[in-house]
C-alpha cells in the first residue's frame, strides 16, 4: 500500500535530458491539487527518468502494474516527446497502448495513465509560456538554465488554475492539457 | 557562478582544471580528488574573502600549505573564473612556502575583468589604475588576499562584484552531528560542516524573506512543522526550536535541534542552504555529500527543489557517491574524477554511462572509468 507518494512521473532522459524533470516538478508542485496530499510530504510526486522512448514505452505497464496494486491515490503518468515520427500525441498512445496489450494491461486499467506528451521536447512549451508565442514545428530554442524552465512550469500551473482559455496554445500542450484535466475531474471527491 | 577552476600543487591537484555549468556532480572512487577539489576552492575563498590569514592560527587561518607531496614546486597556483551580471571575472593567487618552519605568502595575485586588469599583485605590493588613468599602489602584508583589502571605487568598481560573487559562495561538507545545540553569537556564514547552523539562523532569520521561505519549504517536508523561535539558554546562549504541531488542536509541541534526529537535522540545514540561495544570501553552493543521513525519499525532492534556482547567477555542484542523485544527474550533468594510483593527479572527464544502466549501477559495477 502506497503510504505517499501519489504520482510516479516515468519520462523520458536522463541521456539528452529530453523531458525536464524540474519542469514536471515544480508543475505539479505549483498545481498543488487537494486530492495530492491527504497525506503531505515532500515525495508526493516521484519522478523516474526511464532514458529513451523505447525503454519509456517498455517500462510503462510494468510501473502501472505497481501503481496499481499500490492503490489509494497512486497514479501514473508518462511524459515524452513526439518527435519527428509521430504526428500527435494519440499516435504515440497507440504505441504504449501495444505494449500494454501485451503485457495483458486491460483497457480500464491503461485508462488510468495520465499522458503528458510534447511535440519535440519541451523547449516549445516553455517558448510559449515565456513569450506567448511557439512554431511546434520547429524546435524550439535549448533551455539552458532550470530556472527558466521552472518559471514556465510556474506559469502553466497558473494558467491551468485560472481555468481561462489561452489563444494558440501549442497542439502537443493543449492535448496534453486535456488529459490533465480528465484525470483532475476523475480524482475530486463526488 | 565559478565556470572554471584551476589548481596546481595542492594535494593531489596538478595542473587540474575543471569547467562548471550552473548544476554539475562529481563522482568518482574514495581518493579520486573530489574533496581536495572543494578544499582548495575553500582555501581560495577563505584568503579572497579576508576570512583567514595564511600563517596564522585563527579558526579560519591556513597555517601550512598542503602540496603535492611526489612534486618539488613550492608554489601552489590557483585560477578561478567566475561570471557575474554579464561580467567574465578571472582571479589568480599564487601561495608559496618554502620550508615547513617557515610561513606561507602570497607571492603573486591579479584579478581581471572581462580580460581588462583589475589589480595586480606580487612581494612589492599592490598595482591598480586610478580613476585619473595614473598608476597607484601599496605594500600589503604578505599573508593577506589584496582581493579583500582593496576598496572598490573609481576604474576599480567591478571590483565589488568579484568580492561579492565570492562572498556568496557556499563549500559544504554537512555533518548534522557536528551541529552545536546552542549558539553564542551570530554567523554571516555556515562553516563547512554546518556545525554553527543555529549561530548562521540568527544571522538568516533577521531577512523575515528568509524565514518565510525556510518554513514554507519545511512545511512541505514536515506537514506539522508550524515555526522555529530562538531560545535563551543561558548568557548570550541562544539554541533554536522547532515547533510542531500536536494534532487535534492541542498544544504545539517543541523540539529543540538537538533532540531531532540527524537526518532531520541534515535536512534542515540543506532547506537553510535552500533558502539562502533563493533570498540571494548564497549564490554558488558547492555541497560535499549532502545525502549523508538524509533518508531516501527526502532526496528527489530536495535536488529538484535546488534546481528550479538555478541559472547564470545561482549554482550548485554537488560531490555524491548515492546512487539517487548520481543516477538522476546522469551523464548531462555528471563529471568522473579519478586517479590512476595513489601517486598520480587527480584527472577529471564526462560521465560516461553505458547504454541500458543507471549512472549508480554502473558505477556500482566498477563499469565507469576514467578516459
Amino acid at each position: 500500500m502506497a503510504n505517499r507518494t501519489q504520482i510516479v512521473c516515468l519520462c523520458e532522459g536522463v541521456k539528452g535530458a529530453s523531458i525536464d524533470e524540474v519542469f514536471i516538478n515544480t508543475l505539479i508542485k505549483r498545481l498543488s491539487p487537494s486530492w495530492l496530499r491527504p497525506s503531505s510530504g515532500s515525495n508526493t510526486i516521484r519522478i523516474v527518468p526511464c532514458g529513451g522512448r523505447n525503454a519509456l514505452i517498455e517500462k510503462m505497464p510494468s510501473e502501472l502494474r505497481v501503481c496499481l496494486t499500490a492503490g489509494a491515490d497512486t497514479t501514473l503518468m508518462v511524459w515524452g516527446d513526439c518527435d519527428d515520427n509521430c504526428a500527435n500525441g494519440d499516435e504515440l498512445k497507440v504505441k504504449f497502448q501495444k505494449e500494454a496489450d501485451r503485457n495483458g494491461i486491460t483497457k480500464e486499467q491503461f485508462d488510468h495513465v495520465v499522458f503528458i506528451f510534447a511535440k519535440d521536447r519541451l523547449e516549445n512549451w516553455i517558448e510559449f509560456l515565456e513569450t506567448g508565442k511557439t512554431d511546434e514545428t520547429n524546435e524550439g530554442p535549448r533551455v539552458r538554465y532550470n530556472r527558466n524552465a521552472a518559471q514556465a512550469a510556474k506559469k502553466l500551473a497558473d494558467i491551468c488554475k485560472g481555468g481561462n482559455p489561452v489563444d494558440d496554445m501549442p497542439p502537443s500542450l493543449q492535448w496534453s492539457c486535456k488529459n490533465w484535466r480528465a484525470f483532475s475531474d476523475r480524482m475530486k471527491p463526488r | 557562478m565559478i565556470t572554471r577552476f584551476y589548481a596546481n600543487n595542492f594535494r593531489c591537484l596538478v595542473a587540474f582544471e575543471a569547467s562548471f555549468d550552473s548544476f554539475g556532480m562529481l563522482c568518482g572512487p574514495n581518493g579520486a580528488g573530489k574533496s581536495s577539489l572543494y578544499d582548495a576552492i575553500g582555501l581560495v575563498r577563505t584568503l579572497s574573502t579576508g576570512e583567514g590569514l595564511l600563517g596564522g592560527t585563527g579558526d579560519h587561518d591556513i597555517q601550512n600549505l598542503e602540496l603535492t607531496y611526489w612534486l618539488d614546486s613550492k608554489v601552489q597556483e590557483f585560477e578561478l573564473s567566475l561570471s557575474a551580471t554579464g561580467h567574465e571575472f578571472k582571479y589568480v593567487i599564487h601561495i608559496e612556502q618554502k620550508a615547513d618552519f617557515e610561513k606561507p605568502r602570497i607571492i603573486y595575485e591579479k584579478a581581471l575583468c572581462d580580460g581588462l586588469e583589475l589589480f595586480e599583485r606580487d612581494l612589492d605590493g599592490v598595482r591598480f589604475q586610478r580613476h585619473d588613468g595614473n598608476a597607484t599602489g601599496f605594500p600589503l602584508d604578505w599573508r593577506q588576499a589584496a582581493l579583500a583589502a582593496i576598496q572598490p571605487r573609481g576604474s576599480i568598481a567591478k571590483l565589488a562584484l568579484l568580492q561579492e560573487e565570492v562572498s556568496k559562495l557556499l563549500i559544504l561538507r554537512p555533518n548534522p552531528r557536528d551541529i552545536e545545540s546552542e549558539s553564542r553569537a551570530e554567523s554571516v556564514r555556515p562553516n563547512t560542516s554546518l556545525s554553527n547552523l543555529n549561530s548562521w539562523y540568527r544571522t538568516l532569520s533577521q531577512e523575515q524573506e528568509w524565514t518565510d521561505a525556510l518554513r514554507d519549504t519545511l512545511q512541505v517536508v514536515w506537514p506539522d512543522f508550524r515555526s522555529f523561535k530562538l531560545v535563551d539558554v543561558g548568557l548570550n546562549a541562544k539554541a533554536l526550536q522547532l515547533r510542531f504541531d500536536s494534532g487535534q488542536g492541542g498544544r504545539p509541541t517543541s523540539m529543540f535541534m538537538g533532540q531531532l534526529s540527524d537526518g532531520e537535522r541534515g535536512l534542515i540545514g540543506l532547506y537553510m542552504v535552500r533558502a539562502a540561495m533563493e533570498t540571494g544570501a548564497a549564490k554558488t553552493v558547492f555541497l560535499d555529500e549532502p545525502d549523508n543521513f538524509i533518508g531516501l525519499p527526502e532526496l528527489q525532492p530536495w535536488v529538484l527543489s535546488m534546481r528550479e534556482l538555478l541559472d547564470e547567477e545561482h549554482q550548485l555542484i554537488l560531490i555524491s557517491h548515492h546512487p539517487e542523485i548520481v543516477s538522476n544527474s546522469g551523464e548531462e550533468n555528471g563529471r568522473y574524477l579519478w586517479r590512476d594510483n595513489h601517486s598520480s593527479p587527480t584527472r577529471i572527464g564526462p560521465l560516461k554511462v553505458p547504454e541500458g544502466m543507471t549512472a549508480g549501477e554502473a558505477i556500482a559495477r566498477g563499469w565507469v572509468g576514467g578516459q
